[in-house]
């Protein structure tokens, strides 16, 4: 389990993390969320203090990562792949850190197998893509068995097999009882992969709880109706007091404020042909940006 | 803390650099003395101090390139961010840099090392085929300015790691290390001789350390040992610099 309470970090006049406290609880995958800039990086470079927070405290169990003698066997992280030697191959890369807690080779051979890069170990990392950098990354936050697993982006750079593989992978470290901290801009594959989010702001929490109640939370749920009688359809809904607004397809309705039972009875007592009707709901991608719109650092201008 | 020497010497050995710069420290001087021995017009009357007095000269370069493979084992790591995953793991950082002291040391005494034992055997060798003869025992106290020689190879690899430390770039590094003993000692000697204050001078650590080794030990501030002790010292405090700073600041 990890405890952060009350971290802050500040970097001349900007305040990167801001008194943030929350839990990381063991048997779950916990999302990481937060737009750019909010301090989701800076805060996990704190929990292995990399940086020196200005306050607060993180543990790891009832201890601190300074404790650990040999920290890999208690937490195993990911921060940015890039984070090795191009000149070194990938099996000593992860050699010069095995040997660093006590680690032997063999434990080596066996993480670079259960990342698939067994083949490519012995080849220097400037021949790497970043898909393999990734997966060699993820071989050494596993590199001592750990309870605690925090990965920074783990899924960037990899392809579609490489971003399955790296969601069932956390999923079994998960059901193995590990504590998994993972932060990642695939909101897709976050809700695919996490039980539980923690999602920043500006340095702050703004939420921590499951999936599902995030996006209950923060989305809307609507009924999607289409027919060749839409023009009869929509008065007749209307009626109810309810929003209807029509999409791009042809035919087709957007219901706001009834369920699909209450849009179907109308339909078939006014003699309309439905041909389709389906209840809609906002992604884990809508409710993020619902619920992080007013601490979003960096936005896209409109388009032109 | 021998999981982290072990590590450092890892880290040292899996990089092709080290070894480059290791080779090149032991070629230079030898070059150098094969073609004085080789070459020279006289090689009878060439005594075990001559041979000495060049290799010293030649050894200028190697202990520059030791340097530079020390500073590199520090500012690399900087440089490609592999620091993080080196604090990551050790999070108690004074055992990382007291373990890459550790291996500079012994990367730095073993390549000067190698590098007199060879020039030695080979240029005796060559004036020995050339009916000249060289022996320790030609010179007074040569076994001492060849020991300087290995010591101020510890020099030169500890103002390298303290160098890494505090500077973090392997260019700026490596520029900087380069230009202390050429320019930036040379200078303050300048200026220190304009204010009529030459009492200074003695006391440049590298101008010092490289002195000692033509001058069987002795400098004009120091006698032997202190004539290198005391660049060690010089470099030792930039190393516990280093590491105050660099506790003290994000990785």
């Amino acid at each position: 389990m990890i405890e952060i309470r009350g971290l802050t970090k500040r970097f001349g006049p900007v305040l990167a993390v801001n008194d943030l406290s929350f839990s990381v609880q063991p048997g779950k995958v916990t999302g990481f969320l937060g737009p750019n800039g909010s301090g989701k990086s800076t805060s996990m470079r704190c929990m292995v203090r990399l940086d020196r927070a200005d306050k607060g405290s993180v543990t790891f169990g009832s201890k601190t990562y300074g404790d650990f003698g040999y920290p890999l066997h208690e937490v195993g992280t990911l921060l940015d792949a890039g984070n090795v030697h191009p000149g070194r191959s990938g099996r000593n890369h992860l050699r010069t850190i095995a040997a660093s807690n006590g680690i032997g080779t063999a434990r080596v051979d066996e993480v670079l197998g259960i990342v698939g890069l067994s083949d490519v170990g012995g080849r220097k990392v400037k021949a790497y893509s970043l898909g393999m950098k990734q997966r060699l990354g993820l071989a050494g936050a596993l590199l001592g068995d750990p309870a605690v697993v925090m990965l920074d982006e783990p899924a960037n750079g990899l392809d579609p097999e490489g971003i399955r593989w790296i969601r069932d992978t956390l999923k079994g470290l998960a059901a193995d009882g590990r504590t998994v901290l993972v932060s990642s801009h695939l909101l897709s594959e976050m809700a695919l992969m996490a039980n539980e989010l923690v999602v920043i702001g500006k340095g702050q929490l703004i939420e921590q709880c499951s999936v599902a109640d995030f996006v209950g939370r923060h989305s809307a749920t609507w009924v999607e109706v289409r027919s060749p009688q839409s023009d009869q359809l929509a008065p007749l809904l209307r009626e109810r007091g309810t929003a209807v607004t029509q999409t791009e397809a042809a035919g087709g309705l957007r219901v706001d404020g009834l369920d699909a039972a209450t849009v179907g009875e109308i339909a078939a007592a006014a003699g309309v042909v439905l041909h389709e009707l389906t209840t809609r709901a906002d992604t884990l991608e809508d409710a993020f940006l619902a619920a992080t719109a007013s601490t979003q650092e960096y936005r896209s201008g409109g388009a032109s | 803390m021998i999981s982290n020497l072990r590590s450092e010497w890892l880290k040292v050995r899996t990089l092709r650099v080290h070894l480059l710069l290791a080779v090149l420290a032991v070629l230079l001087p030898l070059a150098v003395t094969g073609l004085f021995t080789g070459l020279a017009s006289e090689p009878e009357s060439i005594g075990g101090d001559d041979l000495v007095a060049v290799m010293g000269a030649a050894m200028a370069i190697s202990l520059m390139l030791v340097g530079v493979s020390a500073l590199l084992a520090v500012s690399a790591e900087y440089g490609y961010n592999t620091v993080r995953v080196t604090y990551a793991a050790t999070p108690r950082r004074w055992k990382v840099v007291v373990a890459k002291l550790v291996v500079n040391s012994f990367v730095a005494t073993v390549t000067i090392g190698i590098a007199i034992a060879v020039t030695w055997v080979v240029g005796s060798t060559i004036l020995s085929q050339r009916d000249g003869e060289v022996a320790l025992a030609d010179g007074e106290d040569l076994g001492i300015t060849l020991a300087a020689m290995v010591i101020v190879g510890l020099v030169f690899a500890w103002f390298g790691t303290g160098l890494g430390l505090l500077i973090r770039n392997s260019a700026m590094g490596v520029t900087l290390l380069v230009l202390w003993p050429l320019l930036l000692e040379n200078i303050i000697t300048l200026v220190a001789s304009l204010a009529d204050f030459d009492q200074i001078v003695r006391w440049l650590p590298l101008q010092m350390a490289i002195g000692a080794m033509s001058t069987a030990g002795s400098t004009d501030a120091f006698a032997w040992p202190w004539s290198v002790l005391w660049p060690l010292a010089f470099g030792g405090a930039l190393v516990a610099i280093g590491l105050f700073v660099d506790s003290r600041r994000d990785a």
